[in-house]
């Protein structure tokens, strides 16, 4: 393969293909800014988002970040300050397939709206941001990608000017992620001032050499600031108040792409940066307990917030929002059920866990974009009845539900049967405690998941509705989703190969 | 010879397709689906043939078809993995059971023509898709080669009897008796479930032959006294055998599970004859013979089939005294028949087991196609004392029906006599020995006289005397399809017994034990699967009055003697013109037996009288505590997200109020387990 | 000792001092009530109104402008320090050494040129002329 002959740099390329698209993006916004031509601009985005992904998905069949003789190798650029490997490339491609996604789907929604280069060059950019964000290997550039994705993103939720939810919902997202971008700062100083370093290799350096002796307790509070951040980026408990209403207000694509794409690249950042640069047994002695103890805490916590309050939501929309946090904390798993001398196989779970969920996850959103399309309301009620008129689109939906409460054989099944049997595998007090909080969890969804699926299929409806149009890139997408949500599971064996590859390979 | 084995499995789709085209196209077809059953079974009947010839030219197959899980399971004897697997075993046994299925099942078919399509029944494709169904469970059951297929097909086996017992679902007793036979022989099958997953748990294999088997894992364990679940070796191979057996008790009708198969004879004659000879009843004995090697490693399991087989000899034998229905004496000989292969099975006699198997399938089918061919005559009347004087208006009928009454009966030189001896002299000679064989070989031999009484009572009541009403006056006439497969019986009911003329033997020093030497691998063999591999396994001790000759003569004088004595006893009694009942002379114990020991009357108040209060508990304990529990959680569950749902204010500076609430929790416990505040 | 102790007496003082001259000057100054003393302080001046003014937004789309190119000074300026002597030594080559300014340049432009064409320069607009512009 002529990865082989490329400079060092071009292993960023998913990440510089998105930056340029957005860069072309605003060239043609320039040209005439005055016409909107949206098939141009969501074109563009989605060409750009699927050379990203076809890019990504090349250099993990060619070996990039794989050891061994066909191995490419990890790439290190910059003196370590971003690493391009299996599970950088693992989360760039679950990226791309949402932005890919998304932009098709927001050539529907948007329609109507004003901004529209803004909001395609807004959702590339933010892409960027996520996709550097697996690649970034120093406790600067992740906070550089980190603002990178956060920044358009507030913009994102608030793109509907005219709709007081939008723009009350980017004002605060805006402000709890100032907030916690603040925490984080103040941990990354923690961090350097216990340590010395940034770059996360050279930090685990330090610990190990004893540099940090003595300064346990500002190490340890570093970490845990550094671990608020990381909540703030995928919605966990108590970073996760943003949420409910971020994900409400904004455009439906949107609140598919921060809790799908967004979400991932957070737990990219949180794996690196606790299986790289802070050991567990060295930290541990340092800091005197586990900090997989707090992530057992947060997922516990956050998977319980999530469901108990998805369970009685009336609106949608809102009830998808808070499902979304207890996904975070399924996910939360792959760091809790770290321990000194594996995991692997429950990190790469939780990996599996999340391209899976950037399927359902964004079907299900992009459902929800597409009843706002409609028109049809917002609470289960005005959703009752639907598949009548729309029975693709509807058992789609059913899809989406089923695999997000995962009901076997859907992908979503799949990656919670590894997340609990991997927590069983473990073996601690503390990981039982987690696996029995993902059934009951589990369980609990299915209530609320099924409700939508009843509302859908079985209630009548309760207004008289005319047919209803067909918006082809929103149908595609979500048809794209469901499809890829039941072909992930022949799929399985490959996908779960890579991820718990990609996760030994770190750990 | 390997190719021919590849078409084994043939053996068993055929009916297979022939069911699925009966139930498909059966409507449409001239015979209603009759010839797809008949070609079918006649396919199934040539190659079963091909594999007996292949057996008998020395080869054997074990192999596996499809492996449908494999599992990694620590096993109490520390095999670290199972399989589960469909696979093909063919050995001397199957192949000769195949052979007897199949030629049944054709048989059965082609006097369906007779029985169903001459007198214009209804619903005769959903009757062929079942014959074809049940031919093809059967078949595949004696192909099984573990223990977890057999148990499947034993249970399609009870689920197609449950299909045609019911057959004529309209009328209100047939319903009812598939029903019970279902019930019964499920609650049987319950033990047998136990049992496979007790074994396989045990062992970590459900293979019947080779290295792989249970059967040589239990023989390691003994040998090395591993502890079992905290029991002996022996003791749990003994109590496994035993949950196995209570699936055999419930198919092969065996006391106390019998009182299914009575009521069974809802069902057309056809299906009867085909439940007793060669599928549902004769599965049971087929799965003791299959496993054999396995029981006889246990001589408490082996003494208790041999005592139950004993007892239910006689006990059924006694209730057929009395019965009024041609049907229902066959079904009492049928029980008392297959008590007796136990017996021989449970004293070691493996190949008198065999035997007596394989000359019951040819007679009893035959008894019972008889059976139904008086029923043609008699336009569908069962009741013996109203026919009479039949002998000369359907002379083959008679004729084969007495060949297979004789044989019935034990008389020399039916193919009966040699088998039913076989047994009685493996059983006495271990008996000597044993009290408790010795028991179950006394009652084994008194029951030879109510089955020669019984046996030729209904011969006399039908055929002979003067024809008591008008229908026995002018008999329906029978066509060939009903004659055919009568006169291949009873050929085979005469001659049968040629297979294995063991006394003969014994007396000139001839060897024509056939069986014996095709089941001991002088032909095609299996390892470990042959006669004296299990000899040596049981542990009996076997004694002899004076000499084996002379134990021999002795035992078979005896019970030809008592079985003539049976007959006669008849003959005097009922061989009259005008026979009449001569139940007074019984006495009281008339109504014992009339209403059969009262079995059924225990059985119900077992099912009402214990089991329902029992079941209603449950139901009321399943209504409130139960559903009480699950409907607390969720009311919870929704009243905990009512109250997490209000967390979230709407009011932002309150979300960062929390959120460093939250921030400053999780630092506060962290760092008291960690002791950063010291 | 435990430092903590130390830490918790030195917040306690720095938290007593302010309070303490607050205190004090409560119970010393005299009281004069005077409405000058609740006026804006705007050096001097006189105020020409309250604290709580609005300013156009125009004022903040001209300082994020600023702030962006601002900051590529800072960047561009240590750059054209060095260039000349990493133009002379023959460890990089050139354009390892032009390559990625000019790109940043670049990347810069384009966004100015988009600011620039949606408007971001031309001063206060009503809604209306923006409206009769598209």
């Amino acid at each position: 393969m002529a990865v082989f002959d490329l400079p060092g740099w071009t292993g960023l390329a998913p990440a510089l293909i998105l930056a340029a698209t957005a860069l072309a993006l605003f060239v043609v916004d320039s040209i005439s800014p005055r016409s909107a031509n949206r098939a141009l601009l969501a074109g563009v985005s989605a060409t750009g988002a699927l050379a990203s992904l076809a890019v990504a998905v090349w250099f993990i069949a060619a070996g990039v970040g794989q050891g061994g003789i066909d191995g490419l190798g990890v790439i290190d650029l910059f003196d370590g300050q971003f690493v391009v490997d299996a599970m950088a490339l693992y989360f760039m491609i679950v990226v791309a397939v949402v932005t890919a996604l998304v932009s098709v789907a927001s050539y529907d929604y948007m329609a109507d709206h004003t901004y529209q280069a803004e909001y395609y060059s807004l959702l590339i950019l933010a892409a960027t941001g996520m996709s550097t964000m697996a690649a970034a290997n120093s406790l600067v550039t992740i906070f550089i990608a980190l603002e990178l994705t956060s920044l358009p993103s507030y913009a994102l939720v608030a793109i509907l000017k005219d709709n007081r939810g939008s723009v009350e919902a980017g004002l605060k997202y805006f402000l709890i992620g100032a907030l916690s971008s603040a925490i984080f700062v103040y941990g990354v100083s923690l961090v350097y001032g216990a340590t010395g370093h940034l770059q996360l290799d050279a930090i685990a350096v330090a610990l190990e050499e004893d540099v940090a002796d003595g300064f346990g307790g500002l190490l340890g509070l570093g970490i845990l600031m550094l671990i608020g951040g990381f909540a703030f980026k995928t919605a966990s408990v108590p970073f996760h108040f943003w949420a409910p209403e971020a994900y409400e207000g904004a455009p439906a694509p949107i609140s598919a792409f921060l809790s799908s794409a967004s979400k991932a690249a957070g737990f990219v950042i949180a794996f690196r940066v606790f299986t790289t640069a802070f050991p567990l047994e060295v930290t541990g002695e340092l800091i005197g307990l586990d900090w997989t103890l707090a992530f057992v805490i947060l997922a516990i916590v956050t998977m319980t917030v999530g469901n108990f309050a998805a369970a009685t939501q009336d609106k949608v929309k809102r009830m998808l929002a808070y499902s979304s946090i207890g996904h975070a904390g399924y996910a939360l798993i792959g760091l809790a059920g770290l321990t000194v001398d594996g995991g692997e196989l429950v990190m790469g779970a939780a990996m599996m866990h999340l391209l899976v969920y950037g399927f359902m996850n964004t079907g299900a959103f992009l459902f929800v974009a597409l009843a706002e399309y409609w028109g049809v309301g917002r609470t289960f009620e005005d959703y009752n009845g639907l598949a009548n008129q729309a029975p693709v689109a509807c058992f789609a939906l059913g899809i989406f539900l089923f695999s997000l409460a995962g009901i076997p054989p859907l992908g979503g099944f799949w990656s919670k049967y590894f997340l609990f049997t991997g927590a069983i595998s473990v073996g601690t007090t503390s990981m039982l405690l987690v696996a029995a909080a993902l059934v009951v969890n589990s369980a609990l969804s299915l209530y609320y998941y099924s409700r939508l699926v009843k509302a859908v299929w079985i209630e009548e409806s309760v207004v008289d509705r005319d047919t209803l149009a067909q918006p082809t890139g929103l149908y595609a997408a979500i048809v794209f989703a469901a499809v890829m949500t039941v072909v992930l599971l022949p799929a399985f064996g490959p996908v779960s190969e890579t991820a718990i590859d990609a996760a030994a390979a770190v750990i | 010879m390997e190719g021919a084995f590849s078409y084994a499995p043939a053996i068993a789709a055929f009916p297979l397709v022939a069911f699925v085209v009966a139930l498909a196209f059966g409507k449409y077809m001239p015979k209603k689906g009759a010839l797809a059953g008949i070609l079918a079974t006649a396919g199934s009947l040539l190659l079963s043939v091909v594999m007996l010839v292949a057996v008998a030219s020395g080869e054997v197959y074990h192999g596996t078809i499809y492996e449908w899980a494999v599992g990694d399971a620590l096993t109490e004897v520390g095999a670290d993995g199972i399989e589960f697997t469909f696979g093909i075993l063919i050995d001397p046994l199957s192949a000769l059971m195949l052979v007897i299925v199949s030629l049944v099942a054709f048989l059965v078919h082609v006097f369906s023509l007779g029985y169903m399509n001459g007198e214009g029944e209804t619903g005769l494709p959903r009757y062929y898709a079942g014959l074809g169904l049940f031919t093809f469970s059967m078949l595949s059951f004696v192909l099984a080669d573990n223990l977890l297929m057999a148990f499947m097909f034993f249970e399609l086996v009870g689920l197609c009897s449950f299909l045609l017992i019911g057959f004529w679902f309209r009328t209100r007793s047939a319903p009812s008796a598939a029903k019970k036979a279902f019930l019964v022989t499920r609650f049987g099958d319950y033990f047998f479930l136990i049992g496979v997953v007790a074994i396989a748990s045990t062992f970590g294999t459900l293979q019947f032959a080779g290295e792989e088997s249970f059967v040589a894992a239990a023989e390691t364990a003994i040998a090395d006294g591993t502890t079992l679940f905290g029991f002996g070796p022996e003791t749990w191979v003994t109590i496994t055998g035993l949950l196995v057996l209570g699936g055999v008790i419930g198919k092969s009708a065996q006391f106390p599970l019998h009182t299914w198969l009575p009521d069974a004879m809802e069902g057309p004659t056809t299906v009867s004859a085909l439940i007793h000879a060669a599928t549902m009843v004769a599965a049971g004995v087929y799965l003791v013979a299959r496993m054999f090697g396995y029981y006889a490693q246990s001589p408490t399991a082996l003494s208790i089939i041999a005592f139950v087989g004993g007892f239910t000899a006689l006990f059924a034998a006694t209730m057929g005294v009395v019965k009024d229905d041609i049907k229902q004496v066959l079904a009492y000989s049928t029980i008392s028949q297959y008590g007796y292969m136990m017996l021989g099975m449970g004293v070691g006699g493996y190949v008198a087991g065999v035997f007596h198997l394989m000359n019951h399938a040819f007679f009893k089918a035959l008894l019972f196609l008889g059976a139904g061919s008086v029923i043609v005559l008699m336009h569908h009347e069962q009741d013996m004392w109203k026919m009479g004087g039949l002998k000369d208006k359907a002379p083959v009928t008679y004729w084969t029906f007495l060949a297979g009454a004789l044989a019935l009966a034990g008389i020399v030189p039916f193919s009966g006599f040699w088998s039913k001896d076989e047994v009685l002299y493996d059983a006495l000679i271990v008996g000597l020995e044993q009290p408790v064989i010795l028991a179950a070989y006394a009652m084994g031999l008194l029951a030879v006289f109510f089955t020669g009484f019984y046996t030729f009572r209904m011969v006399f009541l039908t055929f002979h005397g003067e024809p008591r009403t008008d229908t026995a006056e002018n008999p329906h006439s029978v066509g060939w399809s009903i004659k055919f497969p009568l006169v291949v019986l009873g050929a085979l009911a005469l001659l049968a017994g040629v297979a294995n003329l063991a006394p003969v033997a014994k007396l000139t020093g001839m060897d024509i034990t056939y069986l014996e030497f095709w089941l001991d691998g002088e032909y095609g063999y299996v390892e470990g699967l042959t006669y004296h591999d299990y000899h040596e396994l049981v542990a009996f001790e076997e004694g002899y009055i004076s000499s084996e000759t002379v134990t021999m003569l002795l035992g078979a004088g005896l019970s030809l003697g008592l079985a003539v004595a049976g007959a006669v006893t008849a003959h005097v009694l009922y061989n009259v013109p005008e026979p009449t009942r001569h139940t007074a002379k019984l006495g009281g114990a008339y109504d014992v037996l009339r209403s059969n020991y009262y079995q059924d009357e225990y059985q119900v108040w077992l099912a009402e009288g214990l089991t329902l209060p029992l079941a209603r508990a449950a139901d009321r304990f399943d209504q409130t505590v139960i559903d009480g529990v699950v409907n607390g959680v969720s009311t919870a569950s929704l009243f905990g997200g009512d109250r997490v749902k209000r967390i979230q204010t709407g009011i932002v500076t309150n979300y960062a109020a929390l959120l460093v609430a939250g921030f400053i929790a999780l630092l506060l416990v962290l760092g008291f387990i960690g002791g950063w505040f010291l | 000792m435990n430092d903590w102790i130390a830490i918790g007496a030195l917040a306690l003082v720095g938290l007593l001092i302010p309070l303490g001259m607050m205190a004090v000057s409560y119970l010393l100054r005299p009281s004069v009530p005077e409405t000058n003393k609740r006026a804006t302080y705007e050096s001097g001046e006189v105020p020409t109104g309250g604290t709580r003014v609005r300013f156009n937004i125009q004022y903040y789309m001209v300082a994020l402008l600023f702030l962006v190119f601002d900051i590529e000074t800072v960047l561009l300026f240590p750059w054209a320090v060095v260039y000349l002597d990493a133009v002379e030594s023959d460890a990089v080559s050139l354009t390892e050494i032009l390559g990625p300014m000019v790109a940043f340049v670049v990347i810069l432009l384009v966004g100015l040129a988009w600011a620039w064409r949606n408007g971001a320069v031309q001063w206060a607009q009503t809604p209306r002329q923006v409206e009769s512009d598209r």
